[in-house]
């Protein structure tokens, strides 16, 4: 049929007659589109003149309605039988005309007093600014609605007048019309005159600086009318950099020495209407076409050696190596991003915290934006800079003692963090998305063929360059074959590499993005750490604890990202495609490493917290911090069967600082300072025993003696002078919160039962044992685990946890016995009570080791 | 013998005309045209290759591909196919009869139809080639040209050959295919200036201007433009081809090989039993055109990799 059309198509092409009706229908085709398209824009302009002029009016028609009521109230008393008469003798006809001139006369005063407001604006305060700030006034929505709606208003009583005196009848309906219309108007006035005394601070004509913006993205998606003509989409371009520049001169004129008054919440408002704009471009970037001229040139230099020999030679035979020109896709989110920076950077230097902290935090819901839409290295390019500007000006303890500055820059670290692992979140769900069946779907409905239907799909802006080279191909298949030959498992299997290379990318910049922090932070925590500000240390501290929240996030996202990929890769039937490598193993590694140098970190800063004294509305932060280092320690004693002794240094000097500031006699509770810190002071306490206790039995099992000479070096100096007094302080310590069960910190026993029960899941999974049947205890005997390893300790302690699964502060009862029970014989005083059952476990390993001599 | 005089009378004529013809500067500058254009078809009707067989020196994909002779008179069926063979030096058999189908297909793709003939002077089966220009069919009978380079193998001037020792070698099953093969050598010819006639007319009407003869000047650059720089600027059309696209065209093209191949042999077989030989020749371990059509639809419905694909389409 096509070759059939084609051939009646060139034999009639031969006759003037054909050209004559061609050329006819495209000018009405034309003009018809034309015609339609004014009609467009014209509603488009009368709808947002009412919604505006509404806006206006919402504050007036309360007021309206009540005036309204209590005048039908009046009207309706002679029905109830009071015998008032309120009707006048004045004549209908007279009323009818002084009304309407009223509503006239009234009407042209408001446009009078409202143009001399404005003009009076544009002389005094718009005289200094650029000409753009001036249009933007004359360009203010909200109050041309308002005059346009008296304007109307005013012609309206004025034909009333007219028909009139041409002999027509009173309108009543008209009447109603006009009196409603102008009680509002006159109510709406108040708002506008209020907002006139606003309008000296030019930030607040933002909103319409980028109306025209909003409207240009809005039209050039891929459903709108004449969007595939590249005119329009060139004007589009122009509006939305016209528009962007008039916002951009907002912020140059907010930023100048002279308007220091409007650098922090005006700013702030400017960079919110910048955001809320964004957020909108944003959900619709993904259907303006990837070709479109909407997106700007940029220039890029061209990689000439990655180019064919032809283009490389025949640039050289004219002389030079030109740029490449390709569209720039980010140039709306770039110009806006950057002026929110720009207010951030501005409010951290002159120490506005707050205002920084909150153009921060506006930014998360619009990273969380970004990341759905892909365009991740903007945000984590703000976010790099950001994070070094925040820790480059940190306050100095010297200024901000009479204020709370440093509250409010702790607010800021945490809304750093916050965002960023809210980012870590976005970037996770997105993941979720990466699932075959889902991308199927989508692929499915593509209507090939069509150069903007292709768009409309909703298929991520990074695919769309793919979109358009395979609706190419496939266009071209049509026209040789006359139908589609590339099949569906072809498309899938391409889609699935271009999601797969992006998702890598991404995934790789994510966690470059994290890892790229250690070393700036190394860095500032260096400072801080030499400097030894109590204050700085704070910040790194609660920066390094968000920082950990990061690494969890981290690992899930490396996890979730490995089953999207294999699921992406398990399709593939091209053998010859090159799909990114993805070493999950080398990651993970990585992460542990992060993790070694968060903990190491996190452990030098912590001890030296300790050491300060901070104002008592501060929490616990030494507390919380030795915590973790307790379980960096368990974690490298059952992964690497390895100490390191720096952070068992850390661990010890961080729990012996809030002991070492307890009285000697602890019985009596009256002289603690302040109750509730004794809670802070004993935990770390029983920590370190027990952990060391664990890692006496780590060097049991593992036969490292290395391990164990480390916990005695350091317990060993300890107890160098004053041994006595100490040893009596750690017995009364210890056995406290036995006898006072109100004095132990619940969770801090379940993290010491979760230490516990990882190393002897260790154990038991590194052990041989088996189930043997003994005819004693019990009537018909009973099955009883054995455990070999030459260590008794271990096979008792192994059995026992087999047999009962159960474990009561083993680690404590193991450095006692071991430990601090022999060290009280050795300075021969009295024998200490340090827990119940001390001793027993001695006892019961000697009757072990004679069983195996049996 | 009247018959004869006749034709002889006619041939003469034709000789006359052909001559005239030949002389004129025009019809020679259209023909030469029409020359170039026709050489460089394979570029424009892509995907077919005069290569029908695969190289026997070097089996990748095919270790076991033989041709295989069989009957009583094995060696005069070699004989006559020594005859066919561009090469004389050939190893094997397998050899001999790739020789032989290559260069029947090359003389195909240029002419369309080749005739052969047994020519009775020499002892035993021989061939003798007759160039399709110059043939007509007249009652039972192949009168045959020869072209003045050609003469001095064909050693006579004029011959008349019985149409049972001639035997045509065809790629077309049937007249419409022969008839659509040389549309589109001549559609790769037509004039295309982009505007209708009276267009031309109203511009030039004044002016000494020859738009025939300016268009002819034009198709003449444009086929000599696609002689000396199609074949080198052939990767610019790979924009328009995604991987999918490319496999296919090439089963398209393995498919019709395949196809050509067969129909050659069979061709073949067929002449040994018109001329009487007792012999038949057989393909053996090589995709048939069968195999390949049931493996393209395998790729296309995904039950197989590009990986696989590949040895089916390239014969080495």
């Amino acid at each position: 049929m096509r070759t059939l059309f084609a051939v009646i198509v060139y034999f009639v092409a031969q006759l003037r007659f054909f050209w004559i009706i061609r050329t006819f229908c495209r000018k009405t085709a034309f003009y018809v589109r034309r015609f339609l398209y004014q009609i467009d824009r014209k509603r488009i302009f009368y709808t947002r003149q009412l919604f505006h002029f509404l806006a206006l009016a919402k504050l007036g028609w309360k007021d309206v309605l009540l005036i309204f009521f209590i005048f039908g109230l009046i009207y309706l008393v002679p029905y109830f039988g009071c015998g008032i008469d309120f009707k006048s003798s004045h004549s209908v006809e007279s009323a009818y005309i002084e009304i309407l001139s009223v509503v006239a006369s009234v009407c042209g005063v408001i446009i009078g007093l409202y143009y001399a407001a404005v003009v009076s604006l544009g002389s005094d305060v718009y005289s200094r600014m650029p000409v753009e700030a001036k249009q933007l006034l004359r360009k203010e929505p909200i109050g041309n609605a308002f005059v346009w709606f008296l304007s109307f208003l005013t012609f309206a009583s004025m034909a009333l007048m007219a028909s009139y005196y041409f002999g027509f009848r009173e309108s009543a309906v008209g009447v109603w019309i006009i009196l409603v219309g102008s009680g509002l108007a006159i109510f709406g006035f108040i708002k506008l005159g209020y907002n006139l005394f606003f309008f000296t601070d030019p930030t607040i004509l933002a909103s319409s600086a980028l109306d025209l913006l909003k409207e240009s993205f809005k039209l050039a998606k891929a459903s709108s009318f004449n969007s595939s003509n590249p005119d329009f989409q060139e004007h589009y371009n122009k509006q939305a950099n016209l528009s962007l520049q008039s916002f951009e001169m907002l912020a140059k004129i907010v930023k100048d020495d002279g308007h220091q008054h409007l650098q922090t919440e005006s700013y702030l408002g400017l960079c919110q209407n910048g955001i809320i704009v964004l957020s909108e471009y944003l959900e619709l970037k993904d259907l303006i076409p990837y070709d479109s001229k909407f997106f700007q040139l940029k220039i890029k230099h061209k990689k000439w050696y990655e180019s064919s020999d032809l283009d490389v030679e025949m640039h050289q035979q004219i002389g030079h190596l030109p740029f490449e020109e390709i569209r720039d896709h980010d140039f709306v989110e770039n110009r806006i991003i950057e002026i929110v920076f720009d207010c951030i950077k501005l409010n951290l230097k002159q120490k506005n915290y707050e205002v920084a902290n909150r153009a921060l935090s506006m930014m998360t819901i619009q990273g969380k934006q970004l990341v759905k839409t892909h365009d991740l290295k903007i945000i984590i390019n703000f976010f790099e800079k950001v994070e070094s500007l925040i820790l480059e000006n940190a306050p100095i303890e010297a200024e901000f003692e009479n204020n709370s500055s440093q509250d409010y820059y702790l607010q800021l670290i945490d809304c750093l963090g916050y965002s960023k692992s809210e980012l870590l979140i976005a970037f996770l769900q997105r993941l979720e998305d990466v699932s075959d069946k889902k991308i199927k779907e989508l692929i499915d409905i593509i209507p090939w063929g069509s150069d903007n239907k292709i768009f409309q799909v909703g298929l991520p802006s990074f695919t769309h360059e793919l979109l358009l080279r395979l609706n190419k191909t496939i266009a071209y298949e049509v026209s040789i074959y006359g139908n589609r030959i590339t099949p569906d498992w072809y498309l899938y299997n391409v889609f699935f590499l271009k999601y797969a290379e992006q998702v890598h990318v991404e995934n790789k910049e994510i966690n470059d993005f994290i890892f790229y922090q250690v070393d700036s932070l190394k860095k500032s925590s260096s400072y801080a750490l030499s400097e030894k500000d109590k204050w700085a240390n704070l910040f790194i501290c609660c920066y390094l604890d968000r920082m950990l929240e990061h690494y969890a996030k981290l690992e899930l996202i490396n996890n979730r990202f490995e089953k999207a990929y294999d699921a992406l890769t398990s399709y593939s039937k091209m053998a010859d495609l090159s799909w990114p490598e993805y070493d999950h193993e080398q990651v993970t590694k990585n992460l542990k490493d992060f993790r070694g140098s968060l903990s190491e970190l996190l452990s030098k800063a912590g001890t030296f917290f300790n050491l300060y004294k901070f104002p008592s509305e501060y929490p616990d932060y030494g507390g919380k911090f030795l915590h973790f280092v307790g379980n960096d320690i368990l974690g490298q004693l059952v992964n690497k069967q390895d100490l390191d002794e720096n952070t068992f240094k850390h661990f010890f000097v961080g729990s012996l600082v809030m002991f070492d500031k307890l009285g000697d006699d602890l019985k009596k509770i009256d002289n603690f300072p302040v109750e509730n810190q004794l809670h802070f002071m004993i935990a770390p306490m029983i920590d370190l025993v027990t952990m060391s206790g664990l890692i006496f039995l780590m060097s049991k099992f593992t036969d490292k003696s290395a391990l164990e000479e480390i916990v005695v070096k350091y317990w060993n100096n300890y107890f160098k002078d004053d041994a006595e007094n100490k040893l009596k302080k750690i017995s009364a310590i210890l056995s406290f919160p036995e006898n006072n069960a109100l004095m132990s910190l619940p969770h801090r026993h379940s993290q010491r039962f979760n230490w516990e029960r990882d190393l002897y899941d260790y154990f038991i999974n590194n052990v041989e044992s088996k189930k043997e049947w003994s005819r004693s205890g019990g009537f018909l005997g009973h099955d009883h685990h054995v455990v070999t390893h030459p260590s008794a300790l271990i096979r008792y302690l192994v059995a026992k946890k087999l047999e009962y699964m159960s474990s009561e502060n083993d680690g404590l009862h193991v450095f006692v016995d071991y430990y601090l029970l022999p060290k009280n014989k050795a300075l021969a005083i009295d024998e200490l009570e340090f827990c119940r059952d001390q001793g027993k476990l001695l006892e019961r390993v000697s009757r072990e080791e004679a069983k195996e001599k049996k | 013998m009247n018959l004869r005089f006749n034709l002889i009378s006619k041939l003469k004529d034709l000789k006359k005309t052909f001559i005239q013809k030949g002389l004129s500067r025009e019809r020679d500058f259209d023909r030469r045209t029409l020359k170039e254009t026709r050489g460089n078809a394979h570029f424009f009707i892509e995907d077919i290759s005069q290569h029908k067989m695969p190289y026997s020196r070097r089996l990748g994909n095919y270790p076991n591909f033989n041709v295989t002779i069989e009957g009583t008179e094995i060696e005069k069926a070699k004989l006559m196919l020594n005859n066919l063979s561009q090469h004389s030096h050939n190893h094997s058999d397998t050899d001999l009869v790739s020789d032989v189908i290559n260069n029947l297909s090359k003389k195909m793709y240029y002419w369309g139809e080749i005739y052969y003939c047994k020519n009775n002077e020499i002892d035993g089966p021989a061939c003798l080639e007759i160039w399709p220009l110059g043939i007509s069919r007249i009652f039972n009978y192949y009168i045959q040209i020869i072209p003045r380079s050609k003469k001095f193998r064909a050693s006579t001037f004029l011959r008349f050959e019985k149409a049972t020792d001639v035997f045509r070698f065809s790629l077309f099953k049937s007249q419409f295919q022969k008839l659509k093969f040389f549309l589109i050598l001549r559609m790769l010819n037509r004039d295309r200036t982009g505007f209708p006639s009276f267009f031309g007319e109203d511009k030039f009407q004044n002016g000494n201007f020859d738009l025939k003869y300016y268009k002819r000047i034009e198709a003449v650059f444009i086929a000599l433009i696609t002689k000396s720089y199609a074949w080198k600027l052939r990767y610019l059309a790979d924009d328009y081809k995604n991987e999918f696209f490319r496999f296919y065209s090439s089963y398209l093209s393995a498919i019709r090989d395949a196809e050509d191949r067969e129909v050659i042999l069979s061709q073949i077989n067929k002449m040994l039993k018109q001329f009487e030989i007792d012999a038949t020749l057989t393909l053996e371990g090589i995709p048939t055109s069968y195999d390949l059509k049931i493996s393209l639809q395998e790729l296309s419905e995904g039950r197989k990799t590009f990986s696989e694909a590949l040895k089916d389409i390239y014969l080495t």
